[in-house]
């Protein structure tokens, strides 16, 4: 079952598709975040990371995933987070997992340190991101809470355009 | 990301990580030649300098130092990629045409025209 598959039957459960959205939530060290379900490809195990010159340090590189190279992309670095020492070459200590995320058009392999799972949250429950840092807010426009942790909600659009890297002429 | 055809490449190794040419692009090596207005490929890259200059002479009349071990590298069509969206505009434009992979290592395919102009800032650590 893919993750759109899994995002709409979430809903569907619910028979309320209006008033739920599926997210997958994710943490970088202790950051909890969520990225929608349906810009969700796969989540795979970190791999080797091979560096690219010029690139910022949120963007260590590429790795190969299933055969073809994607941009991995370290949110935890852009946000100024230190999650430690590296222990696969190119990422932080604690970097596990790549949530692979597509969207217009691009596809990105984000570091995660951990991978909570696909939660449906009641769209009446999703706040304004006010307890969220001003950085974290140039990609979440909501929070959502889940027991003890605040989710930040990132809008995959505003995150893609925020962290793609540019040149300076 | 589509695949592009197979292609005789120019594997540069540097300290700190590998560039590519197209072998067509790659007029002559050189060893005792001094640098043109290209400069280092090592400096416009921001990488360390492997080794003593070798300096290669590229389509147009390009000259610019590799500081780097040089190979001669084939690869076959799925070791060659087009540039994921993300990245297109991470170098200039027209600077990098392809990703390649050889051995353990990734490296952009870049264009001769990367000697031309300021090289762009490097990102700080």
């Amino acid at each position: 079952m893919t993750f759109h598959q899994m995002a709409a039957e979430g809903s569907a459960v619910r028979g309320d598709e209006d008033r739920i959205s599926t997210w997958l939530v994710f943490q970088i060290a202790r950051q909890h975040l969520a990225l929608p379900a349906r810009d969700i490809e796969e989540i795979t195990a970190a791999t080797e990371v091979e560096p690219l010159p010029l690139l910022p340090p949120h963007v260590p590189g590429v790795a190969l995933v299933r055969g073809r190279p994607l941009p991995v992309l370290d949110i935890g670095r852009w946000l100024g987070s230190d999650t430690g020492r590296a222990a696969t070459p190119g990422l932080e200590a604690d970097s596990s997992y790549f949530v692979v995320v597509q969207h217009d058009q691009m596809t990105v392999a984000v570091v995660a340190s951990r991978v909570v799972g696909l939660r449906p949250f009641r769209v009446d429950d999703l706040a304004a991101p006010e307890a969220l840092s001003k950085r974290l807010r140039r990609i979440a426009n909501r929070q959502v809470r889940e027991g003890d942790a605040l989710v930040a909600l990132v809008d995959t659009s505003l995150l893609l355009a925020q962290t793609r890297p540019r040149h300076e002429p | 990301m589509s695949e592009v055809s197979r292609r005789r490449l120019v594997w540069l190794h540097f300290q700190g990580g590998c560039l590519a040419l197209d072998a067509d692009d790659v007029v002559a090596f050189a060893a005792d030649e001094q640098p043109g207005e290209g400069g280092s490929l090592a400096a416009r890259f921001g990488f360390g300098q492997e080794s003593m200059p070798r300096y290669l002479r590229l389509r147009g009349e390009r000259l610019v130092a590799a500081h780097a071990a040089v190979e001669i590298v084939e690869l076959a069509r799925s070791d060659i990629w087009t540039l994921p969206t993300f990245l297109d505009a991470a170098w200039p434009a027209g600077w990098v045409r392809h990703l390649a992979r050889h051995g353990e290592g990734i490296a952009p395919v870049i264009a001769p025209t990367v000697v031309d102009g300021e090289p762009p800032r490097a990102h700080p650590p």
